[in-house]
Order: C-alpha cells, then structure tokens, then sequence
C-alpha cells in the first residue's frame, strides 16, 4: 500500500518486508541521545520483533518515507490506534538526515495526516512529546496541534481533522 | 530590484516569522537555516509561500533544497533567477 506526493510517498511497513521491520529499528536507534526519547535504551532485534508483532494490523500503521527523487528511504511515520481513544491515532514520525529535499518532513506528516483523517476517518490525532525535544515541539505545533497534558517528561498535543484541514488548506499545491 | 533589497526582504520576513531569532544581524547569510534550526519544513514551506506571492513567481518542489534554497543569499540567487528569466 502507498500514499504518496510528488515528492514523497508512504510505503506500508509489513512482516512481509523485513528490511523495512529492520529500517525502522535502525532509524530508531538513530536517534538515541538526542533529546527525542525519555527512554534511550537501544533497541535490540529480538525486542523489536516482539513489538512489531504486538501490533494490530487493522489499526497500527507504519511507513516508510521515500523520496521519490533518489528513492531514498529517509524515515519513517506512523499512526497507532490501539491505544487510543476511539476516533482517534497517536502518531510518530523520525525523519533521518539523508533526505535532500526540506520539505520532505512537511509532506510526510502532512500525508499521514490526510491519511488519518480521509481514509481512516478518524476525528483525531494525538502526539506524546518528549519535552526536551524543542524542534519536534515547535514542527507539531506549526501543524496546528494544542497541547492538553503535561508531566515532567512530555507534553500531549492533539488536532482535530477540520483544524488541520484548515491549516494546511493554503498549503494543498505543495501535496499535488 | 537587486540582491541586496531581497536579502534585506527575506530577513524582514524571517524575524517577523520567527521573532526567537532576534535581530536580522544575529542570521547568517550563507548558512543553512535548516541546519541552524532558525527554520524547519512547515516554515520552509510557509518561506515558498511568501516568496512566491512577494516576488510572484514559482518555487517548484525539486528546488527546495539546500543546495537552491537552504541560506538566504540562496534564496535570494534563486528569486533573481526566477524573476530574471520572467523577463526575458
């Protein structure tokens, strides 16, 4: 399954590709120590089959961002509604630094949005943010997603479908 | 219309867009604003979007990279261009 841009397109992770299941570990990992996890712990592979298999398949997506220019994989996106309210998905998105194009990020979260709310028909979507992961907080909130939880470790956001829609609505031509 | 006013537009715009930065002085003019963290995607979008109205002309996707549009005498290189070849 793809979802896709004219830059980008979103390639369904599935048990069937176990590179892309390997991608997302490493992206993962990637990341370790670099304000984005309150848990920095590096995932191991038997670890991180376990969780890939804890997932539903009907209601957990992942992604793998490519861009369509150099067919790079550049990161990964995903919305998770097992554990969330009804209507709604939690989503993550890790963008690594091979990608050449800026807008990349934009157009992913961007996509998986449009992919939530159109073709999930979901009402909302959440983000739990580690708190000292600025840049992450500043991009979610760009979006258009209002904070309404916070701890000591993260903030949650949250965006409804018509909010998001008539943020992005002026950007539509960049999605075409 | 030279680089120099357009340099000095696209500061204008980044300090108004961005007031964390502080004044225009504290940008560089051939660095990344990606790199510097100064902009992210949304904002490099919300950049395309108010160059290609002030200047009206079009940014296409291939050219927002770093290399076309990552510093502000890129952007600015790029603007003239565009507007360069419009009037030819």
């Amino acid at each position: 399954m793809k979802v896709e841009t004219s830059l980008i397109e979103l390639r369904r992770v599935t048990l069937g590709n176990p590179n892309d299941v390997e991608f997302i570990r490493t992206v993962r990992n990637s990341f370790l120590n670099q304000n984005v996890y309150a848990d920095n712990h590096f995932i191991e592979v038997d670890e991180h089959q376990s969780w890939f298999l804890s997932l539903d398949s009907e209601k957990d997506w992942f992604f793998i961002i490519v861009e369509k220019v150099s067919r790079l994989p550049v990161g990964i996106t995903g919305c998770c509604q097992k554990k969330a309210p009804a209507s709604s998905g939690e989503i993550s998105i890790y963008l690594t630094k091979e990608n050449k194009l800026l807008a990349s990020p934009f157009h992913a979260m961007t996509l998986l949005l449009y992919f939530m709310f159109d073709t999930l028909k979901l009402d909302r979507a959440f983000a739990k943010l580690f708190k000292k992961n600025s840049r992450a907080i500043r991009f979610n909130a760009a979006f258009g997603f209002r904070k309404f939880f916070e701890d000591d470790c993260f903030i949650k956001t949250e965006i409804t479908a018509e909010d998001f829609k008539a943020k992005t609505e002026s950007f539509r031509r960049f999605l075409s | 219309m030279n680089q120099a006013d357009i340099v000095a537009t696209l500061l204008e715009y980044i300090v108004h867009a961005n007031p964390t930065v502080g004044t225009k002085d504290a940008i560089p003019l051939d660095q990344s604003l990606f790199t510097l963290g100064i902009l992210d995607s949304f904002g490099v979008i919300e950049m395309v979007g108010f160059v290609e109205k002030r200047w009206a002309i079009r940014i296409l996707d291939s050219e927002i990279t770093d290399e076309r549009f990552g510093g502000i005498n890129k952007m600015a290189k790029l603007i003239l261009e565009k507007l360069a070849s419009d009037e030819s």
